[in-house]
């Protein structure tokens, strides 16, 4: 089994940061080959870690975002019905039956990131984005490629995986997933990290950053979050305001500072008023 | 893999998954493989706890609850072993009976109160020996082996010395921290994992009663009945489809015999009565019955699964029809908690809140304002407690509705060895139902509503 620290490390050199506790889960649902469900809040980097986890493992990223809607021809296959069509024309005098295999071969195919992920001939890390987003037909309909890492497609028969991809599906917990795709997955809660690791996390993802001002960012981050807003900053968007900051030249926060780039960490206006007003009453 | 697990640690391991299962988490046969196959790789303590949580556990909310079986059952496992085989303690709590309340009484704490920090002698007890003192009196006046009611008293008792120790002592520590403390010395003192058990499945949020609910509880039981909701309504529905079979229309027979010159070609059936399924329910929304309503309330919709109209009623001294405004909350909010808590609280604003339950009055009142409403293929179901104030129970029109409908169901959130105490009048009342039933915790709401759902 790969040992937890040493995942760690190697996410670590990608820069990403996790708690030993979120390693040893990863590791053990690599070490089963089972599907690993991340839940959490938005923006706290749960699809950084399939990208970070692909790029470490060497392990190409299939990404399938999933939205209402979303069916089988989209995230499947789909049949490529105008080349079909023309197959079929231009070969006027073929036998139906010869025909009828033609053109439901390999050829005619439109690969979908489900069953490109199932065929490809390397091991692969296939990120179903946002499972909440779709209904629970579609996840049941998931639930062969879980627990069999097996396609059924009817006119070519089931298609089984060469290599068993690491699968991992992230959901913002707007809807409750069902029992029986959560039975089949191992589970990780990603939540907004410390302070002591969102620092960590500042420091290496805006290099040249000064500690001084990581801090001060990461304070004030993890203040604005204890506070009742519609949509609390996440990780990225302190990544996005350390970022700017440091850009700006600007290395002290002060009222001003934080007056002119609030934007950048709130992204809803009544929050941004809130704080704003919030921030004058402190000042009085 | 399990191979390497000796035979000994594997007896553990399967002792804790069934304590999971107590506590009430859903720790199925595939979780059990995994974290078994997880468990051989790992060996330090700590990993172990993270790296069964992360097999066994699919939800956040269940996190806590195995956290703490967790430090419950591994923190004493080995003390729980070596305890079983010796049997004094066990007798020593079997030879005392009796209420804990009773006995102790108010004189009982004060003189021999574990918290007072002083010992009958008026010693200087430190913190340790009043925990043991405390575990001590557990023991002797509330933990009696082979009782029903074991785990409630323990588990009272245990808080209400918590309380006492943090009182009376000087220490910092937090009521969660001394009573977390209470309780493992009290599990080393019984040295059974029956205790335990005692102890995670009063813990269990299913077996939790109604009346007295916190908020994180309150929030994490409307979750479930949102649960059941959705499994509700993924039944399949009640189907109308025009009868192949059945009596020959000979009316409409001829007149469709007109379009083929007279000839009576095709036979026209009857069409065939449809049976429509009612349920009304009345619900009481005084002060202790409140609660249970409004998780009750929530499940409105769900019965329209088997009942064409389903419409709900509140009482406390009269009766008001509350269907459209449920409907119109359920619409506006994704949540059934919020849209019932939304119609409950104005109906708070408008003064429901300061009556008194006069469940006689609202009897009448239904009979005499919706009694031609119902018919012999409702189903009514009343929630209350039945307590009446000492008014009038004017059972007669109760009696009346029976007759008139297919049944009545009454549930009570009172624990049924209470029906009939005081001012409750429910035998009374229970003349007039088809059943009454005693629904104060998830699983029995559960139980009861899903036989519903399928019966009517």
């Amino acid at each position: 089994m790969l040992k937890p620290e040493a995942l760690s490390q190697k996410l670590q050199a990608q820069g990403y940061v996790m708690s030993p506790d979120q390693a040893l889960t990863v590791a053990i649902a690599l070490h089963l080959e089972k599907p690993l469900l991340i839940e959490g809040p938005a923006g706290v980097g749960k699809t950084e870690l399939a990208k970070v986890l692909s790029q470490s493992l060497k392990a190409p990223l299939i990404r399938l975002q999933c939205y209402e809607g979303l069916g089988e021809e989209k995230a499947l296959y789909e049949w490529n019905y105008s080349k079909q069509l023309l197959h079929i024309q231009a070969d006027k005098k073929r036998e139906w039956n010869q025909l009828e295999t033609e053109i439901f071969s390999e050829e005619y195919l439109l690969e979908r990131p489900l069953l490109k992920a199932i065929r490809n001939k390397k091991r692969v890390v296939l990120l179903i984005d946002e499972l909440d987003r779709v209904d629970e037909e579609f996840e049941a309909f998931l639930f062969e490629l879980l627990s069999d890492f097996q396609i059924t497609i009817p006119e070519m028969g089931t298609v089984m995986a060469k290599h068993k991809p690491i699968v991992m599906l992230t959901s913002n917990e707007t809807r409750e997933l069902s029992e029986a795709l959560r039975r089949r997955c191992i589970y990780l809660y990603i939540t907004f990290p410390t302070r002591e690791r969102e620092k960590e996390i500042v420091l290496k993802k805006v290099p040249g950053i000064s500690e001084k001002l990581a801090e001060q960012v990461v304070t004030y981050v993890q203040a604005l979050r204890k506070r009742e807003l519609k949509k609390p900053p996440s990780v990225s968007e302190t990544l996005d305001w350390a970022r700017s900051l440091q850009l700006l030249g600007i290395n002290h926060i002060d009222d001003a500072v934080v007056h002119q780039t609030a934007p950048l960490l709130l992204k809803n206006k009544a929050d941004l008023e809130s704080v704003h007003q919030m921030d004058k009453i402190v000042r009085e | 893999m399990q191979a390497q697990l000796q035979a000994d640690s594997l007896d553990i391991f399967l002792e804790f998954i069934r304590l999971l299962r107590l506590a009430g988490l859903r720790v199925g046969l595939t979780e059990t493989q995994d974290a078994l196959k997880a468990l051989s790789s790992v060996d330090d303590l700590h990993l172990t706890q993270s790296a069964l949580k992360a097999t066994l556990i699919k939800r956040k909310a269940d996190q806590a609850t195995f956290d703490r079986v967790f430090e419950l059952f591994f923190g004493f496992a080995p003390e729980i072993r070596d305890l079983q085989l010796a049997k004094s303690s066990k007798e020593q709590a079997q030879a005392s009976s009796g209420s804990f309340g009773h006995d102790l009484g108010e004189e009982g704490y004060h003189n021999d109160a574990p918290g007072s920090g002083r010992g009958s002698r008026g010693i200087e007890l430190s913190y340790e020996q009043v925990l043991e003192r405390a575990v001590q009196l557990i023991m002797r006046h509330a933990y009696v082996k082979d009782d029903k009611d074991n785990a409630r008293r323990t588990q009272e008792a245990i808080a209400l010395m918590s309380r006492m120790i943090q009182k009376r002592t000087e220490t910092e520590k937090s009521l969660d921290e001394i009573r977390s403390e209470l309780e493992k010395a009290f599990l080393k003192a019984i040295g059974s994992t029956q205790a335990l058990e005692a102890l995670l499945e009063e813990g269990n949020f299913e077996n939790l009663d109604f009346a007295r609910l916190d908020e994180t509880e309150a929030e994490l039981i409307e979750r479930e009945i949102e649960r059941l909701i959705e499994e509700l309504a993924a039944r399949p529905r009640r189907r109308y489809e025009r009868h192949k079979q059945g009596h020959a229309d000979i009316r409409r027979t001829i007149r469709k015999s007109i379009q083929y010159g007279g000839t009576p070609i095709k036979l026209a059936r009857k069409k065939r009565r449809i049976i429509e399924p009612q349920i009304f329910i009345l619900a009481d929304i005084s002060g202790s019955v409140e609660a249970f309503s409004r998780f009750f309330l929530m499940l409105t919709r769900a019965f329209h699964v088997t009942a064409d109209t389903v419409r709900s009623f509140i009482f406390v001294d009269e009766v008001s029809e509350i269907t459209e405004r449920i409907e119109i909350e359920m619409s506006r909010n994704s949540r059934a908690g919020q849209a019932v808590e939304k119609v409950l609280s104005r109906l708070r604003l408008e003064g429901w809140g300061f009556r008194r339950s006069s469940y006689g009055m609202a009897f009448q009142q239904f009979y005499t304002q919706f009694g031609s409403d119902v018919d012999r293929h409702t189903t009514i179901i009343v929630l209350g407690d039945a307590r009446n104030n000492n008014a009038p129970s004017r059972s007669q029109f109760l009696h009346r509705l029976q007759e008139q409908t297919e049944r009545i169901i009454w549930l009570n959130p009172e624990r049924q060895t209470l029906w009939d105490s005081g001012d409750s009048i429910m035998s009374v009342y229970a003349l007039s139902c088809d059943r009454a039933l005693e629904c104060r915790n998830l699983q029995q709401l559960k139980e009861i509503v899903r036989e519903l759902a399928t019966s009517i």
